[in-house]
């Protein structure tokens, strides 16, 4: 198990960012797998069944995520920002560790982006399995990491200047 | 740098998606232009940066929680749940009367059988024939009487209508008054009404239609009275919750709220206590002054009042002046308030008047000014829904147990007296809310045996 726990730490965290949340998908992922475990034939193997109940459990979740801040009303997040920048110059980008502050950006890309990004550019799969795993065309894919990349060139565009001394 | 040459060189990291003229087209690009080299260097070390970012690992003791928690999955896929448990057991009971009752049957049916050969024999007398047909006429009248009997007394007896953990049940009452009942909650009424009013007893959180009579229906609770004639209200009293109260709303009509006293004088005396603390020296002058001022009118409508019933069957239960009892359990801020209580005073003591969309609540035996409410709010319960106005999270946590029969315990508890506002018109299961509620106010929440721990913020 530990060897698909880093699998699917790396697939939830990326998605949902660290925190409780992403750990209760994590252990969702591994329940669910275990009771899918009759049905599960052995085609392309553990590692792309569990990615894909991984993905589609992180969804669901922000899918959550994104109904639960329609509907609240609490005085506690009237204060809170809905979306803050992931690097605020260079200073801020020294202050962070490197792994937090590329979370941070990721998490500020749209699901459908963020899921592309996790998969392709975090876990290593490769386009087209990145289009099996999310049930779209290649196309889509590639558009969709076209378009995220650039988002995050500009999040966090300070880190990745030539000058930067982290 | 053109978007065609942006994309061009995005599309070059991704699995030779570009193809040989595409690709010499980018080399050339590349060595003409700086911006683009630039470009070329920060998405390497971005793709370089992501790809090294992976958070590999959960907290330590991940693997041991998902392997209980697999464990546990497992046992309740095979395990009847807590919710259906009340239905088994009551069909349990359904059927044990029946194989008892099935055994009974066959057990007299056997005697009646061995009596009826033994005796066969002595049918030639006529006069045994005439003896046994009176015993058996006797003991049928005997039977019927005594069943009457029974079911009268079945009939008259006070019935109680409890609903289990995480369902609801209406209840029509024999004056066709409708009951909706929410989980938890436990209602009493009489067989039979007893002369003068309508009372029930209701321990939890219902809605009630009242058919409109002449006699008045009172729901009791815990703290209160609650007076109607014929109207539809939402009442909420958990005497479990950490702070007990009875929260009255109206939707439609017009009830009277009054608290419930078991000594009376004592009570007046924390009132006056209560009413000190809370008015300042300049304000409570001005209530004095008011309420003697009104103490002369409300005297006088009593004066016209006395010997008839007031307000259709809520009769005061003293003497002293209206105004007086007024100005003992509202001294609040708002004079709007202060003269509602006077207004109503005049009924019973203590008590408080809705009118359609106002709510009001009765905490130990202070009834507060009834106030505006959002009817849907309130009512949310009744299509699933799920809300709260500035609930303490103590009360909040304790409706969650009773919608979704889950425990949920704050360790800490600070916890329980933060305050919530939360509308969920669809709560899909107990996990849902909690999330809910520890996303928005920072805390965490971890599974127990039988529901949820809520714990602070790991940072705090």
């Amino acid at each position: 198990m530990e060897r698909y726990e880093r699998l699917v730490a790396a697939t939830v965290i990326g998605m949902l960012g660290r925190g409780a949340e992403a750990e209760d998908v994590g252990q969702k992922t591994f329940i669910k797998f275990y009771q899918a475990l009759q049905q599960y034939r052995g085609e392309g193997g553990v590692a792309p069944y569990l990615t894909r109940i991984a993905v589609n459990l992180s969804l669901n979740a922000l899918d959550r995520r994104k109904r639960r801040r329609r509907r609240f009303a609490s005085r506690d997040a009237e204060d809170l920002p809905a979306i803050e920048p992931a690097v605020d110059g260079e200073r801020d980008a020294r202050r962070f560790d490197e792994k937090d502050m590329v979370h941070r950006a990721i998490q500020q890309l749209n699901p459908d982006h963020r899921s592309v990004v996790v998969l392709r550019m975090i876990n290593g799969y490769s386009t087209k399995e990145t289009s099996e795993l999310l049930d779209v065309p290649v196309g889509t894919v590639l558009s969709r990491l076209y378009r995220a990349q650039q988002n995050l060139r500009d999040l966090l565009g300070p880190y990745l200047e030539d000058d930067y001394e982290g | 740098m053109k978007d065609s040459e942006m994309e061009l060189l995005l599309r070059s990291f991704d699995d030779d998606d570009l193809d040989a003229s595409e690709r010499r087209r980018l080399e050339d690009l590349l060595e003409q232009s700086a911006e683009l080299r630039a470009e070329e260097i920060r998405l390497r070390r971005l793709r370089a940066v992501i790809s090294g970012s992976a958070a590999d690992a959960f907290e330590p003791d991940f693997a041991d929680r998902v392997m209980t928690n697999v464990a546990r999955a497992s046992m309740a896929s095979s395990r009847v749940p807590r919710t259906r448990k009340a239905h088994d057991h009551a069909a349990d009971l359904r059927h044990a009367p029946d194989r008892h009752s099935v055994g009974r049957v066959v057990e007299m049916g056997e005697r009646i059988s061995g009596w009826m050969a033994g005796t066969a024999s002595s049918r030639a007398s006529g006069w045994m024939a005439v003896h046994r047909t009176v015993w058996m006429a006797g003991g049928a009248a005997t039977v019927i009487v005594l069943l009457i009997a029974v079911g009268l007394f079945v009939r008259i007896q006070p019935k109680t209508m409890s609903v289990p953990y995480g369902e609801m049940q209406m209840v029509e009452l024999r004056d066709g008054s409708l009951v909706e009942l929410s989980g938890g909650s436990t209602l009493t009424y009489p067989g039979k009404w007893e002369s003068g009013e309508r009372r029930v007893r209701l321990d939890g959180e219902a809605y009630f239609d009242v058919i409109r009579q002449d006699v008045p229906f009172v729901v009791q609770t815990f703290n209160a009275d609650v007076t109607v004639l014929g109207t539809q209200f939402n009442v909420r009293a958990w005497e479990d919750d950490p702070v007990p109260e009875t929260a009255v709303t109206l939707a439609a009509g017009r009830v009277a709220v009054t608290p419930r006293r078991d000594d009376q004088k004592d009570d007046r005396a924390n009132a006056r206590r209560m009413a000190a603390d809370r008015a300042d020296g300049d304000r409570l002058e001005a209530d004095r002054a008011d309420a003697d001022r009104a103490d002369a009118d409300v005297a006088e409508r009593l004066a016209d009042d006395r010997g008839s019933r007031a307000y259709d069957g809520v009769s005061r239960t003293d003497d002293r002046p209206a105004a007086a009892e007024a100005y003992e359990y509202d001294l609040g801020d708002d004079r709007q308030a202060a003269e509602s209580m006077l207004s109503m005073s005049r009924f019973a003591p203590g008590a408080v008047v809705l009118e359609p969309g106002q709510t009001t609540s009765v905490i130990a035996d202070s009834a507060a000014a009834p106030r505006s409410a959002s009817i849907d709010r309130v009512l949310a319960w009744r299509s699933g829904g799920l809300a709260f106005v500035d609930q303490r999270l103590g009360s909040v946590f304790k409706t969650i147990e009773r919608r979704f029969d889950v425990d949920v315990e704050p360790l800490d508890p600070a916890i329980r007296n933060r305050l919530l506002t939360y509308l969920n018109p669809f709560p899909e299961s107990a996990e849902e809310v909690i999330s809910d509620i520890c996303h928005t106010l920072d805390l965490r929440y971890r599974r127990t045996a039988n529901g949820y721990e809520i714990l602070p913020d790991a940072t705090q």
